[in-house]
């Protein structure tokens, strides 16, 4: 990864009483540190891959305090990487997005939380949901309840965070079990300050090495008979450790308001939209002194039973503001009441969706019909208006602008090597008809929208090839999967390649090598280019030598496999249409490979620098569109999408169509040449190389040229 | 109620919308007062809507004492919206974002075009004008002005010129020496310094929403000497002109004498006196013009030798005094394309005898071509001589044969409906590209022209089948399946009765 953290790194190193300021998942990071983990390790995804990019690159700084860093495979060896705190007393951090991350991980986090830990065991949580999300809409929730893992939920200061973190640990060795601290997409970027404390050496780490082995002890084995007894454990023991060490530390909060009818119960996470819709309904001050009582969850699991009690009995109803379904909170805290025949109303979904984020204007909603239905002489509610009011601003707005707005997806980056790819299997499927593509996660995952709009399906992280599987049994026409390098590495090696050999299976794979897990912020892979080898390739693709894909695939059996580098497409083209001809019954495999574009830019541009620094020649390339023989029919831009590549008004006045143009921020990667060949599209497009400080040979040229045609043009 | 100001920036992957609201908060933490920011970048970092969202309270608080700001903007409830991009800033309107009470609105008057609007075989952009306008009237105070010029002159992104309008605003509790302090002294630092400077000096010297003076009117000649039949308007003559100097540089003066001759023909058939004729044949001239100067092998070397091209490259591409230039250009005429150039006969022949240039290796192979190279030149000049052969080859022939028919028509309509006319003068319009694209065009062409104007033509037209013939042409020009188009002639078509 060329991305540099070194602001941020400065930032972990504040002491006592500095004052941090940044963002939400550095301050986990920070909190990481303060609370002497040993060990951290993860999988890349948003919104907290910075968690584990800063701490990579912090390396030298993570030596120094003995903390060892991993950058795993998946987030199967993070999950199971905690398992050095099942016999040491050593803590461990590890991070991933969910609810994928966790599903993958779920295996080890079963073992895991069956045995239970003796050192802090806690796992960050990158609840990707709601606005933003690029994953399935599910809970991590269900999770913890099934595992015994205990779930955090922070209310989104940063101080709070990183006491929760704090806690966290503290809470892991107490009750023996591994905590979740479940950070919202919006947590995590929330820019906000808290005070430092010193960063702690761990007791046992890197650098404090133990000489001790711990001794085999079958109970700490997930396995019968000590499974009976570990499951017995978890209710008998560990859960009422924990909700004591909650109730101790005082985790979850209770705020006494003068209404005396209803209450609400609300996720630590939900708070502040909690106080902004009751502010604006006049319930709050800003300073969150409400006048409707609220228990704040900073702990969603285990709950509190006494606690919710004591806090719930004498009111009428009260509300469960409680995000995702199902309502495992609202479910749990009814099924209380009921149990203890408390006349209390539990309320949830209903008043507020089953389904999407809770924003502070869905919760408006939700608390004002709440109160009007429940706490009936309360008229001190302003405000009222505020739903209908802000419909009607909608509203004229959209009759104003009179048309529907076109959606703005993610795409390929400018000049990216994937997009080539995709050009020429549009261009195969018109000569071929069309294909069933199992697509799978990935920056790729971006030709599933406009101008490509390819792909049946999509089944997980590295599960193209496997999802192809059943398809290809019943298809007359060879379906093909398409995973990117990251995908083959995360999972699909094993869970696409391995079966389908196994099976003896006929079907075509694409392995898309752009050198990095891109989507993510380009993080580094088994297969990413050496970096001394980067540095040779300068402003080449990095990953045409990197062979590893390859090798891992002929060691497990693969007999048809090709590679092609994905801005030849023609070559592209001649491949697939090979894999699809083939009499080869078995696996066919195509590694296409280019590297991706936003790491070779930022290569390229110091390197570019340089060289106009040192009066060194240096060629750049463009490319251009000539509007006089552009009709625009945008042919062009349905094969390619490329940002750069857009439409301007036509300077012709007989011409009415907008017309095809390259913007400056063209990188020159060729794909607008190779398609306008292999399409066959109009004669319009140009290449430019400009050649800063040329070489006497191109002056030579040059001159020599110009002479020759200006002579030409006189006489002819 | 705590006193605070709620700022959302929306902007696109990539364009630094990220840096713009770290600008803002390091500002007010330098004010010291207390601020907090979040976003949602996700997968959006790719090119997609980004939206960034900040309160900044007007005092300090003690830590543990600080008041609970939001997580997410409120619809009704921003105080500033900055947008980098215009259709972003309609779609902030249409989520409820800017509050005709409360909410000062700046953005960017530039387009980044979707791909949605991009792919649209004709025109699919959203209406910009629509989107300003419906801005005046739904923010408080509104601000159009363009950005991203402001950054390409000072060769910075987007970021920095926002930075400077809010800046100019003068809404944030801070003066212009705190929002200049975040800049870095290096190289970048610098160019964001001047394109902060920039957008503020514009924005306080009131040089914005002046969209309505931008929109350049096309020139018109007055010392027009185009001698007509009657009396016609400007902009029609100016029309006449260009179409015929247009023809002239595609083929000859003579070719341009046929193309004033047709038009007057069309003219011959109206009654001045009559409402809205006029830009009737407008139209229908510019699109006579078009078809007549259609692009082939000889017009396309012709235009990539042209004087001026390679000064506009330059530009371009930002060419600078000492640098060298190279210049290739993609080729790849098809066989269709061959045939067109040949003489009718021998075009007829090769047109039913396609599989003979199977025998030929280098047809439909690319080429790159460096038109400043000498033989590069040399040979688009040979190709583009093939224009003297144009008049006797074949495809002029086919197409005519094709002009002639539409003319016709049209006269036949000017004297019986100026709507269907007026319906009937852009239906060329459907014929352009090359290769599949024009192929494409010339079925959709041919299956309207067939089903809902040689049927009728030559009898009284109704408004009916004026409106169902614009119909036609617009599903055709908006669906990208074909058998839209079938399915609503099929329907339409059927409903005249058929003359032989």
């Amino acid at each position: 990864m060329e991305r540099s953290f070194k602001k941020e790194i400065e930032m972990l190193k504040l002491k006592e009483g500095e004052i941090f300021e940044g963002e939400g998942i550095l301050a986990v990071t920070k909190a990481l540190l303060q609370s002497g983990v040993s060990y951290v390790g993860g999988y890349q995804g948003s919104p907290v891959s910075n968690l584990l990019d800063v701490m990579v690159q912090a390396k030298e700084y993570m030596q120094e305090l003995g903390v060892h860093v991993e950058a795993c495979a998946n987030e199967s060896s993070a999950a199971a990487m905690l398992g050095a705190s099942i016999n040491y007393k050593a803590r461990g951090a590890v991070t991933w997005k969910s609810i994928v991350g966790t599903n993958v991980a779920s295996d080890a986090l079963s073992h895991l939380s069956s045995v239970g830990v003796k050192g802090g065991a806690v796992i960050i949580i990158g609840e990707d949901y709601g606005e933003g999300s690029s994953i399935i809409q599910e809970r991590t929730h269900s999770v913890a309840l099934k595992s015994t893992i205990w779930l955090l939920d922070p209310k989104p200061n940063l101080e709070n965070i990183v006491n929760c973190v704090e806690s966290a640990f503290e809470l892991s060795e107490l009750s023996n079990a591994p905590v979740m601290i479940q950070m919202r997409i919006r947590a995590c970027h929330l820019q906000g300050r808290f005070k430092a404390k010193d960063n702690i050496s761990p007791s046992i780490s890197s650098i404090k090495k133990t000489s001790k082995v711990a001794d085999h002890n079958y109970d700490l084995i997930a396995h019968p008979p000590s499974t009976y007894l570990q499951e017995k454990l978890k209710y008998e023991e560990r859960i009422i450790k924990a909700r004591q060490f909650i109730i101790d530390k005082g985790i979850n909060e209770i705020i006494k308001g003068e209404m005396q009818e209803v209450a609400i119960i609300v996720q630590g996470g939900l708070y502040n939209n909690l106080i902004c819709s009751l502010e604006a309904m006049t319930l709050s001050d800003s300073f969150g002194n409400t006048k409707v009582s609220i228990l704040v969850l900073n702990a969603v699991h285990p709950l509190i039973p006494e606690e919710i009690i004591s806090f719930g009995k004498d009111f009428n109803a009260i509300l469960i503001v409680e995000e995702g379904q199902p309502p495992y909170i609202e479910q749990e805290i009814g099924l209380l009441f009921h149990q203890r025949a408390i006349s209390t109303k539990v309320i949830g979904k209903g008043y507020l969706p089953m389904a999407g984020e809770y924003t502070s204007e869905i919760l408006f909603k939700g608390v004002r019909d709440f109160i009007v239905e429940f706490a009936k002489d309360f008229k001190d509610l302003s405000n009222t208006d505020y739903i209908s009011e802000v419909a009607d601003i909608r509203d004229k707005a959209k009759n104003l602008l009179a048309s529907e707005i076109p959606p703005r997806p993610p795409g390929f980056c400018t000049g990216c090597p994937e997009r080539p790819f995709f050009s020429a299997l549009k261009m195969i499927e018109k000569d071929i008809g069309k294909i069933h593509i199992s697509t799978d996660i990935g920056c790729h995952s971006f030709a599933t929208f406009a101008p490509f709009s390819f792909g049946q399906s999509i089944l997980g992280y590295g599960m193209s090839l496997a999802a192809s599987a059943g398809v290809q049994s019943f298809s007359e026409k060879r379906p093909i999967a398409i995973m990117g390098d990251g995908g083959f590495w995360h999972n699909g090696l094993l869970s696409g390649v391995a079966s389908r050999l196994l099976n003896g299976g006929d079907g075509i794979l694409i392995v898309l090598q752009n050198g990095y897990t891109a989507a993510t912020g380009t993080q580094d892979l088994i297969s990413t280019p050496d970096r001394n080898y980067r540095k040779l390739a300068n402003s080449k693709s990095a990953t045409e030598n990197d062979q590893k894909i390859q090798n891992a695939l002929k060691g497990l059996g693969v007999k048809w496999l090709k590679t092609v580098h994905t801005y030849n497409v023609g070559k592209v083209k001649e491949t697939l249409l090979e894999a699809f001809n083939s009499s080869f019954k078995g696996l066919k495999v195509i590694v296409a490979e280019g590297e991706c574009q936003l790491e070779r830019q930022r290569r390229l541009r110091p390197f570019r620098a340089e060289k106009l620094r040192m009066k060194k020649r240096f060629k750049r390339i463009r490319f251009g569109v000539d509007e006089e023989t552009c009709t625009g029919d945008h042919s062009c831009i349905r094969l390619s999408g490329c940002p750069t590549l857009t439409l301007k008004p036509s300077s012709d006045p007989l011409k009415v169509d907008p017309v095809a143009h390259i913007t400056d921020g063209c990188v020159g990667c060729g794909l607008c040449g190779e398609n306008a060949i292999e399409a066959t599209l109009c004669p319009s497009f140009w290449k430019a190389e400009i050649i800063s400080n040329p070489n006497k040979w191109d002056l030579f040229v040059n001159w020599f040229r110009s002479r020759i045609l200006r002579l030409f043009i006189k006489y002819a | 109620m705590l006193d605070k100001t709620s700022i959302l920036i929306t902007a696109l992957g990539g364009e630094g919308g990220g840096t713009l609201m770290n600008w803002i908060l390091e500002c007010a933490r330098k004010k010291n007062l207390y601020v907090q920011g979040t976003s949602v970048p996700g997968v959006a970092q790719r090119t997609g809507s980004t939206s960034y969202y900040i309160e900044i309270c007007s005092t300090s608080f003690e830590f543990g004492k600080e008041p609970v700001l939001s997580m997410y903007p409120v619809a009704g409830m921003v105080d500033i919206v900055i947008s980098s991009e215009l259709l972003e800033t309609a779609r902030v309107m249409e989520r409820g974002f800017v509050n005709p009470e409360r909410t000062t609105l700046i953005s960017s008057e530039s387009r980044a075009l979707t791909n949605t609007e991009k792919s649209h075989l004709y025109d699919g952009r959203f209406d910009s004008k629509n989107i300003i306008e419906t801005g005046f009237k739904m923010a408080k105070k509104s601000i159009f002005i363009d950005l991203q010029d402001i950054a390409e002159e000072n060769f910075t992104i987007i970021s920095s010129p926002m930075f400077g309008a809010i800046a100019a605003t003068k809404l944030l509790p801070w003066n212009k020496e705190v929002f200049e302090t975040v800049f870095s002294e290096d190289e970048y630092g610098k160019k964001s310094l001047a394109g902060f400077r920039s957008a503020f000096n514009k924005v306080n010297n009131k040089e914005y929403n002046l969209i309505n003076q931008k929109i350049n009117n096309t020139e018109i000649d007055k010392n027009n000497t185009l001698k007509l039949d009657i009396q016609v308007p400007d902009s029609l003559k100016n029309t006449i002109n260009l179409g015929m100097s247009r023809c002239e540089e595609y083929q000859n003066s003579s070719y341009a004498e046929t193309f004033l001759n047709r038009v007057n023909n069309l003219i011959s058939h109206i009654d001045p006196k009559e409402e809205n004729v006029f830009p009737i044949i407008e139209t229908a001239a510019k699109r006579l013009c078009l078809w007549m100067a259609y692009e082939d092998i000889p017009r396309v070397a012709q235009l990539k030798i042209s004087k001026t091209r390679i000064a506009r490259i330059k530009k371009e591409v930002n060419f600078k005094e000492g640098q060298v230039l190279v210049i290739k250009d993609y080729f790849k005429p098809g066989v269709d394309e061959i045939i067109a150039i040949m003489p009718n006969k021998l075009g007829k022949w090769f047109s039913r005898n396609k599989k003979i240039f199977k025998l030929f290796p280098f047809v439909g192979k690319g080429m790159k071509i460096n038109p400043v190279s000498i033989t590069g030149h040399l040979l688009l000049k040979l190709l583009s001589s093939f224009r003297y052969i144009r008049l006797i080859s074949y495809r002029y022939n086919e197409e005519v044969k094709e002009i002639n028919t539409w003319l016709e028509a049209m006269k036949l309509s000017l004297n019986s409906s100026l709507k269907y006319a007026d319906a009937l003068s852009d239906l060329p319009h459907l014929l352009k590209g090359y290769g599949d694209t024009l192929m494409r065009g010339k079925e959709k062409y041919s299956k309207i022209y067939n089903a809902l104007v040689r049927p009728i033509i030559s009898r009284n037209i109704s408004d009916i089948e004026a409106n169902n013939l614009k119909e036609a042409i617009s599903i055709a020009m908006n669906s990208s399946d074909i058998s839209e188009l079938d399915g609503f002639l099929l329907e339409k078509g059927s409903q005249i009765p058929a003359i032989n």
